[in-house]
């Protein structure tokens, strides 16, 4: 079932007052159930084409349906209300709340969508517990943990709501092998329990974790693969992957 | 340097509009600094100057010329006291002459403008006629500014119910010029003087100007010993007695209001500087915070703390120099319009001279405190370590205690994160209460001042602490006063007359000083008595407070009076002008144990509610042609009083509320503004996760609101119950011990309000530039 889809999406910038297009009538689906990974060079347009998904950004031409809702004309508010709902995201840099506990910055995120305040703590907890963290660790501020954790507790803020679909961008760039690592495991769970992942990513590691390979350069949507559900070590996904990359010229 | 100068330009640069906000206050507090010392010591220094330039007499005596032989003459010319002394001629008449748009009876002593003069000369001021017509007169300043009278109009005294015809040609100034105390001193050319002086020949005086002479009070008392008995036939009461004033009374009472006005204008513009240094601090905590890994970037090629720390002086001291010189000029500008509406109460032309070098300690001073705050909050740069500051800054986030935990919190989430970020930025929060609760302090005090003088008198009024009578008659003490008095105060308009005189006396280690004197100062209806009780008995005195500071006597000590030294008992202490600023409040039987012959003959009469002074006094006029030598229209008089003092503390009142209002819009853009700057980052995450615009700008005006509902009810409660402490200390240079000026709580509650929901309408202003925080700016920035 097409998740999100897109129509002569095009998102153009303004630098020095030199016209930059950055996306080019991109015409895409995104399936539910998916781990979809986007990737591509430096500048291809692999965040600003995340962003524009998931209604942090609004696209400058064409339209963006979320289950068959259009998404690309709603006010800014009206977006945030959306992203609330439905979307979780995982960035680089985690951007958790330096000011609050952890426990609080899933919170935070939780109490907007939900009234039963209990439920949410309970659900915050559990997804805390799951991800490896300690209670200890739950009441720790974001700069107190290591990079690893807080991007652990990054997730649970994400699917705290249990949004249709998580968007994460370069979730592993920031981290050591062992905490990336945990973490793709983390998103790979989520998604073998039926959510929805769209990742951007120029790791080859993280990569294989996604069923479903966009492959984007300068603004356009050079070429797809399907590797399949995600299975640990499996040499003949991993083998695709590279045959695919090289063949879009990575 | 040169690299000092570079980093503090780009610090400038960075944030213009903060920069712009502060250079606003620098400046209004640089001009407000430079318009309240300029008059303070300016005024003060022109009194003194002009006191001397026109070789002013340390003591006045008018004596009527029925009292005057050459044995007064002898009498100074003997005195081991005096030093100078000088005779020239006068009239003293009771007056009345337009005034605005109603007419006016006043005490005049009228002058020989061509007699020559070594003491206490007097001079023009502004233009003046240069044909000088035969009818010519030269009148105080106070007519011009205040009583509409312009050069050249034509001017009609009605003297005994004779009018006399003048033409304006000029308006004069001299220190003794005094309506409360001795009437206004009008000058007519020799010619018209002689006509004047033939036709009123009743009325003439000697005005003797003496230098030199400790006691007046003792001098009245032997001049009168020595004076001649007054004619049969010649008018009495002022014209029977010699009257006589000093230079300290009339310093007090013409100086007085521009001393208070100038503390005032200071104490206000000390909190404006204080704001602004609390803002400095701020904004260069901010400043590290946001900018630590600018910081770390800076040590690490080689900055050390305390060149990155000099930066920042560098730049604060710039715009503390570069407004505060700004703000010169505006104080100038504005000077003038000061120094009119001070001329109005004092009388005198003060035009404010360039003071280069109050200017310059100002700045300097301004300067120094700047650089001294900028510095002490700059220096914890040294704390910060390269490696910290460049991974980040965890010295300055540190965060350490996660208030209101969301997990247990019952509030709504907009009010929990609202009172998490005031909990945690608590330093912010408190400096935000401190700037409100100063500013609402300003504010509040400005407007109950604005309210006392401007919209209900009645306390105000009492400041003065002149007996708030409807009407005066002064009778003839040889008639018999008693019947007079049990008369009018059987009058139907009348529900009390009583006597309450004036009398000089000489207190011990003071001098001469008037005397309150009534047989009952229980019916007396304007307080004077701030503290202890009234005299009651022959040998008790209240004595001003001003006088219980200078001789260190206080309520049950024992002072003495008179010049045999009688004993009295201090019973109270009093404060108002009503006999000047060093006063004492003594039983008529007190007083006559000074002077036995003391008569009263002063009636102070109360009108029942809605009758008509004026129209009393026309009566009374009549009725007592021949027993009385004044009568008074105390209300036009006291609205004539009391609206000098009024206008500078209305126009003072409104120029504080407008600038404090100024200055919590500024403050708070300047605060809110860089607040939403500097969390630009957790807005963004916010949005990204979700919160609409909206809830954010509630989020971050709700937290702003704590404090600044705190902080104003702070400040405005502070204001309301410390207004007449503070009233009373500013005002001690015009006698006011103890002020009891209205505190209307609604008022206050009102302005309160007014300065909350101002806030809270400028905080949701600024928050509104949330919407302008992108979350999608978060990632790609």
């Amino acid at each position: 079932m097409t998740l999100i889809k897109t129509s002569k999406l095009s998102k153009s910038f303004s630098s020095g007052g030199a016209q930059q297009h950055i996306l080019k009538n991109l015409d895409l689906e995104i399936y539910e159930g998916d781990f979809t990974v986007i990737m591509g060079p430096s500048g291809a347009g692999k965040s600003t084409l995340l962003y524009a998904l998931s209604g942090m950004d609004k696209p400058t031409l064409g339209s963006i349906q979320f289950l068959g809702q259009e998404i690309s004309k709603l006010s800014n508010d009206k977006l945030a209300v959306f992203r609330r709902e439905h979307c979780g995201f995982v960035f680089q840099q985690m951007f958790l709340l330096d000011n609050m506990s952890i426990i609080d910055n899933v919170l935070a995120a939780g109490y907007l969508v939900s009234a039963d305040r209990k439920a949410i703590v309970d659900r915050a907890k559990k997804l805390l517990t799951q991800v490896g963290l300690s209670e200890q660790e739950w009441r720790k501020f974001p700069t107190q943990l290591s990079g690893g954790e807080a991007q652990r507790a990054a997730i649970v803020r994400a699917l705290i709501n249990h949004p249709k679909v998580v968007f994460a961008d370069e979730p592993t760039g920031a981290l050591n092998l062992a905490s990336g690592k945990a973490v793709l495991d983390i998103l790979t769970q989520t998604n073998q329990n039926g959510q929805s992942v769209i990742m951007v990513t120029h790791d080859l590691r993280s990569a294989r974790r996604g069923n479903r390979i966009l492959y984007i350069s300068d603004g356009v949507i050079r070429g797809t693969c399907d590797l399949g559900h995600y299975v640990s070590g499996s040499k003949e996904r991993h083998d695709k992957l590279i045959t695919f990359l090289e063949e879009m010229g990575w | 340097m040169k690299k000092l100068v570079l980093l503090a330009k780009a610090n400038v640069r960075k944030a213009k509009g903060q920069t712009a906000i502060l250079v606003m206050l620098f400046l209004i507090a640089s001009m407000m600094l430079n318009i309240g010392i300029i008059t303070l010591a300016g005024f003060g220094s022109f009194f003194e100057r002009t006191t001397e330039e026109l070789n002013t007499s340390d003591v006045y005596f008018i004596v009527p010329e029925a009292l005057f032989n050459p044995d007064i003459e002898q009498y100074f010319q003997n005195h081991s006291e005096v030093t100078e002394f000088q005779i020239n001629e006068g009239l003293q008449v009771a007056a009345t002459f337009d005034w605005r748009d109603d007419s006016l009876t006043n005490g005049m002593s009228i002058q020989n403008k061509d007699e020559v003069r070594n003491l206490s000369q007097w001079m023009y001021v502004g233009e003046r006629l240069s044909d000088v017509p035969d009818n010519a007169i030269y009148l105080p300043y106070t007519f011009d500014l205040v009583g509409g009278h312009e050069l050249g109009d034509e001017l009609t005294l009605t003297i005994d119910d004779e009018d006399f015809v003048f033409t304006v040609a000029g308006f004069t100034e001299n220190i003794y010029q005094d309506r409360m105390l001795l009437g206004d001193t009008v000058f007519v050319p020799a010619q018209g003087f002689q006509e004047l002086s033939d036709e009123l020949a009743e009325y003439r005086t000697s005005l003797i100007f003496a230098n030199g002479l400790e006691n007046y009070a003792k001098a009245v008392t032997e001049l009168m010993e020595l004076a001649d008995s007054p004619s049969a036939d010649s008018p009495e009461g002022l014209m029977s007695t010699i009257r006589a004033t000093d230079l300290n009374a009339s310093t007090e009472a013409r100086t007085g209001m521009p001393v208070m006005t100038s503390t005032m204008v200071i104490i206000f513009t000390v909190v404006i500087v204080a704001v602004c240094l609390l803002v400095i601090r701020f904004r260069i905590a901010n400043s590290i915070e946001e900018d630590v890994q600018k910081i770390g970037s800076l040590q690490s090629v080689g900055y050390t703390s305390r060149q990155i720390t000099l930066s920042f002086v560098a730049q604060y001291g710039l715009i503390a120099l570069l407004a505060g010189l700004a703000g010169i000029l505006p104080a100038y500008l504005m000077l003038p319009s000061l120094s009119d509406v001070l001329a109005q109460q004092s009388g005198l032309s003060w035009r404010p001279d360039l003071e280069p070098v109050i200017n310059l300690v100002i700045l300097a001073a301004l300067v120094f405190v700047v650089i001294a705050a900028t510095f002490l909050t700059a220096w914890k740069v040294r704390k910060v370590s390269p490696v910290q500051a460049l991974r980040g800054g965890l010295t300055t986030h540190s965060f350490k205690r996660n208030y209101v935990p969301l997990e247990r919190s019952r509030l709504p989430l907009t009010l929990a994160l609202s009172s998490k970020s005031v909990l945690q930025k608590m330093r912010q929060s408190v400096m935000l209460l401190i700037i409100l609760a100063a500013t609402s302090f300003t504010a509040v005090f400005a407007v109950i001042l604005f309210y006392n003088s401007a919209v209900d008198l009645s306390a105000f009024e009492q400041v003065p602490g002149i007996e708030r009578s409807n009407a005066l008659i002064v009778f003839d003490p040889a008639e018999d006063t008693d019947r007079l008095m049990s008369e009018v105060a059987a009058h139907e308009d009348v529900w009390m007359a009583q006597y309450m005189d004036i009398e000089w006396v000489h207190v011990e280690d003071i001098g001469t000083v008037g005397a309150i004197t009534m047989t009952d100062f229980s019916t007396k209806v304007t307080n004077n008595i701030y503290e202890g009780v009234p005299p009651r008995y022959d040998n008790e005195v209240a004595i001003a407070g001003a006088i219980s500071n200078m001789v260190d006597l206080g309520i049950g000590d024992e002072i003495r009076i008179g010049s045999d030294e009688e004993p009295f008992l201090i019973t109270g202490l009093s404060q108002g002008m009503q006999a000047g600023v060093l006063s004492v409040s003594l039983t008529q039987d007190g007083a006559r144990r000074i002077s036995p012959d003391f008569t009263q003959s002063q009636l102070m009469v109360y009108l029942n509610d809605g009758i008509d002074a004026a129209e009393f006094v026309l009566e009374m006029e009549e009725v007592y042609y021949d027993e009385a030598f004044i009568v008074g229209d105390m209300d036009e008089a006291f609205a004539e009083g009391v609206s000098g003092f009024a206008s500078i503390f209305s126009m003072v009142g409104i120029a504080i509320v407008a600038i404090a209002g100024f200055v919590i819009v500024l403050v708070l853009y300047f605060v809110l503004g860089s607040t939403v700057i500097r969390q630009r980052r957790e807005l963004g995450i916010q949005k990204a996760i979700g919160y609409t615009t909206m809830s954010l700008m509630n989020q971050m005006s709700i937290g702003f609101t704590l404090p600044i509902i705190l902080g104003t009810a702070a400040g405005s409660v502070l204001a309301a119950l410390n207004f007449n402490t503070l009233m009373a200390a500013g005002g001690a240079a015009t006698g006011l011990m103890r002020s009891e000026m209205l505190i209307n709580p609604a008022l206050v509650a009102f302005t309160a309000l007014g300065m909350i929901v101002l806030s809270y309408l400028i905080s949701l202003l600024i928050t509104w530039r949330i919407r302008k925080v992108s979350a999608y700016a978060l990632v790609t920035e």
